[in-house]
């Protein structure tokens, strides 16, 4: 009898409890039992010749060692589950599942665990509810961009990645609703058994077809409230694309032409005649400099936005006196020439509540069709950047971060908000760079990321950022070259 | 065989607590709600028909909820638990304040409660209950009569002692549970809870 061993690491001994329960619907389960009084062994029997063992291990940082695998992948967030193989030293996937519909500016919360994985071309699952309650109290459907992400990522890393969902109307939040539960279970137990030997990548190309289907009406039947148009948005009703992209994942087939231009928002001079014509600046709540340069280019139609609905949440007083305070202090060991420390309490307008706006544009980024034309708005709104020289050629992605709070940045929702939005538009779906990142931190400074000798500092959001961004730019007009750590 | 070392931690106690009612399913004891890090555990729930569970009550999201409700339907009692890694963090003034908020509303939702599968045991009697780890078990009495000082000192509703539940290791460095209620020292959850 050939036994083989993998571990299941997860956030809560719940949730990989909870994988070895589902997954006892597909391989008959022997028994459970308990290493050290607490620690579930499950034992399956796949066949006459083959067990499965699998040992759960619950909350990452309870573990001494951890595996380098995982230990490497969590810097990029941790996953809900991790499914490694010892003795390989290998993971065979992760996964990502959420109780709650993540709304609002939590929508992309963990897109930077899914860009993790899949850059380490490890299958990745993503399960959320499809309807969620809003803190509003009003019910939302969930964000088209973790599954815009999702296809993306699928189609460049030529691995499987997936959103799926559970919940329906009537049952908001509700895993017992909807196909995800018992659709996931599905491809992770073929997973599992293609890493056994005891099935192959075509028997996961059915269940990955459907699963890329879902995906695809789901976009379909969501971005019309999210985006004012989708690149090449016949494809979304086209009947072989889930399938063309399951095959990229599991027959490594070429990619098909048609899909090239699927999700690459190009440069203004590609954009339907009805969209070019409706650009137009989305408006600004708290003035900012570059932002107004940004809506100026906008204007003159040689850049764009998706959407304008960017919420403000004001701040209370005291807080935001507080974090410019640490802001400050923070700034003032820096000893670059020629710039100061800008942000002021007066400068963040008043919200009918007598709160203070954070929220300076309306959109979360910009797209714009030259460096050139980046470059100049961002002189223009810092003058002591005039002499910069960057040889950069090319359309650029500038996503902008309005949060004071010093380190928010770095941490939930902005890491993966930035995983996000940062491979969805600067890459094309084979993976090639279509525009240079740039990240606009209005209200932190750049001490924060890095040293003045250009050394960068260690966590989570740094790591994502070096890896996605060109550019930053921080109070004070404060450039960072994420490739060379170089301040300007 | 498992290489990996651990370190004590809330979601260890929590859970091999959770273990403990699991292998011990002739002592009647059920879990109506557990609060891991993360998963779709946020809510109390009931055993319902054929062995599925009904949703008694929904958290919202920054609601306050305790660690763990446990519940006998035997004894007609109900454990609310919260839970930290060491004793030290439970009988913090800000947390022990905090822990009685919790149990209290807790308790408060559950008598009020009008679903149907939850009507039997509105007038359970429910008892606050504190989880935690003990790194040496011969502690484990000087740690709960720390725990049950702090308690009383700042519980001023109708006459409560409290279940104390203490995670430990045994000569096997396997984990154990050890509950403490009225002075008794028990090594199951099978005493009279009067």
């Amino acid at each position: 009898m050939r036994k083989i061993s993998l571990e299941f690491w997860a956030d809560s001994f719940h949730e990989g409890f909870w994988a070895c329960q589902e997954l006892a619907r597909f391989f008959k389960l022997g028994r459970i039992t308990y290493e050290k009084g607490f620690i579930p062994v499950f034992l399956f029997k796949i066949n006459d010749d083959t067990e499965l063992e699998i040992t759960v291990f619950g909350s990452y940082e309870n573990w001494d060692p951890l595996p380098e695998a995982i230990a490497y992948l969590i810097e990029w967030g941790k996953p809900d589950l991790i499914a490694y193989d010892p003795a390989q030293k290998k993971i065979v996937f992760a996964m990502e599942e959420t109780a709650a519909v993540p709304t609002g500016n939590q929508a992309l919360q963990r897109c930077e665990r899914m860009y993790g994985s899949l850059r380490l071309q490890i299958p990745f699952w993503y399960l959320l509810g499809e309807f969620g309650t809003h803190v509003d109290g009003g019910i939302r459907r969930d964000s088209i961009w973790p599954t815009v992400l999702a296809l993306k990522l699928s189609c460049i890393q030529r691995t499987p990645c997936a959103v799926l969902h559970y919940s329906d109307l009537e049952h908001p939040e509700d895993y017992s609703f909807g196909q995800g539960v018992k659709s996931l279970y599905a491809a992770l137990a073929t997973l599992i058994g293609i890493h056994l030997g005891i099935s192959t990548k075509k028997d996961l190309l059915p269940i990955l077809t459907e699963q890329y289907h879902h995906m695809i009406d789901f976009i379909d039947s969501q971005w019309p409230q999210v985006v004012s148009f989708i690149p090449k948005k016949e494809l979304l009703t086209d009947p072989k694309t889930a399938g063309g992209i399951a095959g990229l994942v599991t027959a490594e087939e070429k990619l098909d032409n048609s899909l090239l231009d699927f999700f690459n928002w190009g440069t203004t001079d590609s954009l339907p005649k009805d969209i070019y014509q409706s650009i137009k600046p989305g408006g600004v709540i708290k003035p900012d400099r570059l932002v107004s340069e940004l809506e100026g280019i906008v204007s003159k139609k040689r850049g764009y936005t998706l959407s304008g609905n960017a919420g403000s949440r004001p701040q209370d007083k005291a807080d935001v006196a507080e974090w410019i305070a640490q802001q400050k202090a923070m700034f003032g060991n820096s000893g670059l020439k020629n710039t100061s420390f800008t942000l002021h309490i007066s400068d963040f307008p008043k919200s009918d509540a007598g709160r203070l706006h954070v929220t300076t544009a309306k959109n979360v980024f910009y797209l714009i069709d030259s460096w050139r034309d980046a470059e100049t708005a961002i002189k223009a709104a810092f003058p002591r950047l005039s002499g910069l020289s960057t040889q950069e050629e090319g359309p650029v992605f500038l996503y902008i971060s309005n949060s004071l709070k010093p380190g928010r940045i770095f941490g939930d929702p902005f890491t993966g908000q930035l995983s996000a939005f940062a491979n969805i538009f600067t890459k094309d779906v084979l993976g090639q760079r279509t525009r240079i990142a740039v990240a606009y931190y209005p209200h932190q400074v750049h001490t924060q990321l890095v040293t003045d000798s250009g050394i960068f500092k260690k966590n989570k959001g740094v790591t994502i950022m070096r890896d996605l961004l060109d550019y930053a730019i921080f109070c004070g007009g404060v450039l960072v070259n994420l490739k060379t750590g170089k301040i300007t | 065989m498992i290489s990996y070392t651990y370190s004590p931690s809330e979601e260890i106690a929590r859970w091999a607590t959770e273990v403990y009612i699991k292998k011990n399913p002739k002592l009647g004891w059920w879990v109506a709600f557990t609060n891991p890090t993360a998963g779709p555990w946020k809510k109390v729930v009931a055993p319902g028909e054929g062995g599925t569970s009904v949703e008694i009550y929904r958290f919202i999201r920054e609601e306050e909820r305790p660690d763990l409700i446990l519940v006998n339907d035997d004894f007609k009692v109900i454990l609310i638990v919260e839970a930290k890694d060491c004793v030290g963090k439970l009988i913090a003034s800000d947390q022990m304040t905090k822990s009685i908020r919790v149990i209290r509303e807790m308790a408060e939702i559950l008598s009020q409660s009008r679903n149907p599968h939850w009507q039997t045991r509105k007038n359970y009697k429910v008892l606050p209950s504190f989880l935690w780890m003990c790194g040496n078990g011969n502690d484990i009495q000087k740690e709960c009569s720390l725990v049950r000082k702090e308690f009383l000192a700042r519980w001023d509703g109708p006459k409560r002692d409290v279940v104390n539940i203490v995670v430990s290791k045994d000569k096997s460095e396997n984990l154990i549970n050890t509950f403490v209620y009225k002075g008794g020292v028990f090594q199951n959850l099978d005493f009279q809870l009067s």
